[in-house]
Order: C-alpha cells, then structure tokens, then sequence
C-alpha cells in the first residue's frame, strides 16, 4: 500500500494549504503544498524501480504510475515556485496540489472510475487556475477550457458507457475484445468516443482550441503544468489503452489521423506567432500529436512516450519559466538581446527550445530519434510525411526566438535586465533563487538526457512491464 | 419477457415521448417540465428492471435537484413572447443534421443489442452492494472526487469573490 503515499500526500496537503490560505502567510501555504509534492516526488522517485506493488483495485502501482506521479509533482513543484498571481488568489497552492493529485491518480489509473476522476480533477483544478489573476485573457482562456472540457468530459463518459454496455467490465483489461462475441459495434463507437474525449484533453486537432489561448492568457504556472503535467498523465493513460486492444482499425487509424492532424496544423499556426506563449501552446498541440501518433505507432519501444515526456516536460518548464520573467505575454522582441543580459535565463531557454525543435546534444533529439523509429516501423507514410514537414517547420520557427535571444540590443539601451513594455511590479532584476533552481535543473536534465541517453533510457524502458 | 419487462419498455417508450417534446416546445419552462416527466420514466424503467438504487437517485438528484434549480433559474429570466417567437423560428430549421447524427450513432447501438436485452427475470442490485463497492475497492476515487469538488468550489469561490467588490 506504501504506493498510495503519494495520494494521501497530496491529497492532505491540499486540503492543509487549503485551510491555511485565509490566514496564513503565503509563504507557509506554499511550502505546505510544496513539502507534499516533494514528498509524493521523493516517494515515487526512490520505488521507480521496484517491482510491481499491489494496492487498492482499481489502481495500477506499476513504474507507470510512480513516473506519472513524479513528473507531476516535480512540474506541480516548478511551477508553484514562480506561481505568482494577483494578491487575492491565495487558492493557488492548494489548486496546484489538487491538480498534482489527479494527474497522480490517472498515470496509476486502470479502471474507469479513477480514469475519469483523474482527468476532471485536473481539469477543474486546471481551470480554477487559469482564471487566478481574473483579467480579461485568463478568464476567456478559462472559459474555454471550462466549455471545451465539458464537451471532452461529455464525450468520454458516453465512450466509457459505451464500453461498459459492449463488454460488461470498467476495468480497462476487461475491454479486450473476445472473437465471435456480439455487441462489436458499440465496442467501435464508444472507442471513438472516448479517443474524442481524450483528444479534448490532450489538445489534438481539432479539438485544440483551449491550448493556444491558455498558454497566452493564463498564469504561466498553470500553462505549464497543463502543458507538461496534465500532458504526461494523459499519455500514460493512453499507453496503459493501447495495451487493451481496442477495436482496429478504429483505435490506431483515429488516434493516427488525430496525432498527424495535430502535427501539422499545430506546426504551421506555430510558424508565424510572434508570442513566446502563444507559440508555444501551438507547439504543445503538435507535441501532443507527436506522442499520439508514437502510441498509434503500436509501442514498439517501451521507453518512448516515457521519454518523449521526460524530454518535453523540463523544456516546456524552462521557456515558460524564461517568458513569465519577462512579463505577461512576452513577444518575440522583448527576448532581443536576453542571452546576454542574463546569460542563465537565454540559456535556458535556448536549450528549451532546441530541443523542443529536436535538434542534436539535448534530449528532444533523442526523443524525435524514437518518434521516427516508431512511425517507419509501423510504415503509415501518412504520419512520416506529417512528422517530417512538422520537424521542419519546428527547426524554422524554434530557431526564430532562439536566433534573437542571442542578438545584442542598441547601444545605450543594456540597462535594463528585462526590458518589458510595461514592467509589471514582479519582475525583480535579479533571478529568485528557487527560479535559478528551476532553470539550473531542467537544463542540466535535458543536456544530459541528450548527451549521455543510456542510463535515463534503461530505467525508463524497466517501467513498461 | 416478463411483466416486469414489459413495464420497462413502457416507461421507455414514455421516456422518449417526453423528451421528443422537451427538445420541440418553444416554452423553456414547458420543455424543462417535459425533461423532469421523462427524467422520472427513466426511473420507473430503472424500478422495474431491479436498479431500485439508480432509479432513487435519478428522481432525486436529476430530476429533484438538477433540473429544479435549471427551472428556477430560467423562470428569474424573462422570457416573454419575444423569446417564443425566436424558438419558434429556430426550431423550424436546423434540425434535420443534428437527427441524422443521432440516428447514425444510435442505429449500431440498436442493431448490435443482443437478443432485445431483455432475456429472464431482471435480477435486483441493492443498494448495499453498491455501498459495499464504494466503500471498498472504489473508496480511492470515492475520496478523490471530493478533492475533485474542493477543486470547483476554489474556483467558484474565487470567481464569485471580484463580484462582490472585495
């Protein structure tokens, strides 16, 4: 049972910071909702190789699970650092914790109960979030998230319904399909359905909408637990579903068109954004594509979405990181000059960002190396084609804000640390510490994920039994 | 079939009847009143094919609950005859899409049921089994869904806080 720790962590330090926050002083309800995410993070990290432990039915206590949970606490963990809303949103910790503590509970999820509640919980937690500083983007940003989870919500529980009425079972091994028994159909429709709801949720075309808008509007604490954490949970639910054998060809051939359709459009509205932020919410669509499409690819090899994550996830937290400094909704010229004025913010971020474009010595490079074995061993030249014009569409547009970080600005005008348009009251010149922390670690992760692969590659290919 | 059957299909057929009229009245109200009539022939359907417990929580939470609060609200909002003449054109067009989408996704679900689903006498679930469910082997995601509700009630409140000026 010691792999429901995790759960209770979270769980009781939500509801701690929750009390605390009339009162108490903001930095006592971070560190509430902090200590338990390093708890649940410290837990799951040490038992990531142990053998599989038994709990309650309905969870999984696989290496899975204890990744999902680390790396959703470990990003729940970043992004409280820098979460710094307006003076009255003190519901932020708390929600971040809630947040957390349903995307721990869907990476361990192999029954459709916690599955659902997983997903809802993060996506409640996602929204109440979204709308903390309570301006004019980040409640339109909330609002469709509100209204576009709603419909996902919809359509996943009438695919779980679906499933339920076909075979009789919530748990996802029982949805393996026995030859010759009737009720086939409903089994195709609600795979369908459910593919529709989780597409709402992992932000593929065309159901991507909420991602662009959220990453620009809301806090950028909350856009990068949606875009990494809430991402990484809701690509291990998909690997745990793509072990059950869903009906073919619905499940690999709709989960394909889905993943290539994100991959280019993603890809092309990416190209000419001019918002760090903005770009990068198209870029997370067509990341989420790219993981699609490796899940529709039939897993050859095991450690790839866990990979892909472990690659995605601490470049995403970087950029944002970076873009939140500057200010709210950062433009691709504000970022002139950045490298030089604060050499380890334009280096994080140019790390961030070349690997999310995939190019060589970080490790997006070895995660679009297992992107492309997958697809040409699978050989749909569909999803090829769509992988190959979205990598290169990525190197143009990644290398864009790259290229100027590193541009010197005017004389006169070196000044100013961060030069922003109107300099909100929470950019201090110099780097927090816990930021540094942040920077510092998620680009020594990347760098030596892309140097040295090995080591991080057996432990994660140990996960998938 | 059995008698106990039979009343489920009639409570069915009712059920789709009420709602057929909820989506075609131009009065909001009227058609809210036909969701609670069809909501409760669900029950009684739910009654007679031994789900006593679901069918309690259909009258109590959907229609008692849900669909009250939905009235009242509506009835706060003006809705004059200005509002009926607009529903009036409204459902004059746009509705022959929206029916072929449903009886594409319905026609597979009828076709594939085996046997008309209803072979021997339904046999009664109580509600003590599902507590025993609940309390058991489900008692994780019991607990999770009230950090679930924490999550929305954060949110409301927070949102509810600007609105009153504080």
């Amino acid at each position: 049972m010691t792999g429901l720790v995790p759960l209770i962590a979270l769980g009781a330090g939500a509801v701690l910071a929750m009390l605390l926050a009339p009162k108490a002083p903001a930095w006592l309800v971070r560190g509430v909702a902090g200590a338990a995410m390093a708890l649940a993070a410290g837990v799951s990290a040490l038992r990531l190789g142990l053998p599989v432990g038994d709990g309650p039915a309905i969870l999984s206590d696989d290496g899975l699970a204890r990744f999902g949970t680390l790396v959703a606490s470990l990003t729940g963990l970043a992004a409280l650092v820098w979460l710094r809303p307006a003076p009255p949103a003190r519901e932020g910790p708390a929600l971040m914790a809630l947040a957390t503590l349903g995307a721990a509970l869907l990476s361990g999820a192999t029954h459709a109960a916690p599955f659902f509640i997983g997903l809802e919980l993060v996506t409640l937690s996602l929204i109440a979030m979204f709308v903390l500083p309570l301006t004019r983007p980040a409640l339109e940003a909330g609002y469709k998230l509100l209204i576009m989870g709603g419909a996902g919500a919809a359509s996943l529980l009438m695919g779980l319904a679906f499933l339920y009425a076909a075979s009789g079972s919530l748990e996802f091994q029982g949805w393996t399909p026995v030859p010759g028994l009737r009720g086939d159909p409903l089994m195709a429709i609600g795979t369908a359905f459910l593919l529709g709801g989780l597409a709402f949720k992992f932000a593929l075309v065309p159901f991507h909408m909420w991602a662009p808008d959220g990453f620009e509007g809301a806090p950028a604490a909350a856009a990068a637990f949606a875009g990494a954490a809430s991402k990484a949970a809701v690509a291990i639910a998909l690997v745990r579903l793509a072990d059950v054998g869903l009906p073919e060809p619905v499940w690999s051939g709709a989960l394909m068109a889905l993943g290539a359709a994100s991959i280019l459009l993603g890809n092309f509205l990416a190209l000419r954004q001019s918002s760090l932020t903005r770009m990068l919410g198209y870029s997370s669509v067509a990341h989420s594509g790219y993981i699609a499409v490796i899940v529709a690819s039939g897993l050859a090899a095991p450690e790839a979405v866990p990979f892909y994550i472990l690659a995605y996830a601490p470049a995403l937290l970087a950029a944002l990181c970076v873009g939140a400094r500057l200010g709210p909704d950062p433009r691709i010229e504000d970022l002139r000059g950045l490298g030089w004025r604060s050499p380890l913010s334009g280096a994080a971020l140019t790390l961030g960002l070349i690997s999310l474009a995939g190019l060589p010595a970080v490790a997006g490079f070895i995660a679009k190396i297992y992107l492309f074995v997958a697809i040409l061993s699978a050989g749909d030249w569909v999803s090829v084609v769509a992988a190959v014009i979205g990598s290169a569409l990525g190197f143009y547009y990644y290398l864009r804000f790259v290229v100027i970080v590193w541009r010197r600005l005017p004389p006169g005008t070196e000044d100013t640390p961060y030069p922003v348009r109107e300099a909100p009251a929470a950019s201090a010149p110099a780097l927090p510490l816990a930021e540094v922390a942040v920077l510092v670690s998620a680009s020594a992760l990347l760098l030596a994920a892309g140097l040295y692969p090995a080591p991080f590659t057996e432990v994660l290919a140990a996960l998938v039994p | 079939m059995g008698l106990s059957g039979a009343f489920a299909i009639w409570a069915g057929a009712l059920g789709l009847v009420a709602m057929a009229l909820a989506i075609t009245r131009p009065n909001v109200v009227h058609a809210l009143i036909w969701v609670v009539a069809g909501l409760i022939s669900l029950a009684a359907g739910f009654f007679a094919l031994g789900a006593g417990f679901a069918g309690a929580v259909q009258i109590l939470i959907y229609a008692g609950a849900i669909i009250a609060v939905f009235i009242f609200v509506v009835m706060t909002i003006d809705s004059g005859d200005a509002a009926l003449a607009r529903e009036r054109v409204r459902l004059g067009k746009g509705w022959k899409l929206p029916l072929v989408l449903v009886l594409a996704v319905l026609a597979p679900v009828a076709l594939s049921l085996p046997g008309g689903g209803l072979d021997g006498a339904p046999v009664a679930v109580p509600a003590q089994r599902l507590g025993a469910l609940l309390f058991g082997p489900w008692a994780v995601a019991v607990e999770v869904a009230s950090a679930m509700l924490i999550a929305a009630l954060l949110g409301a409140r927070h949102l509810a806080r600007r609105e009153g000026g504080q």
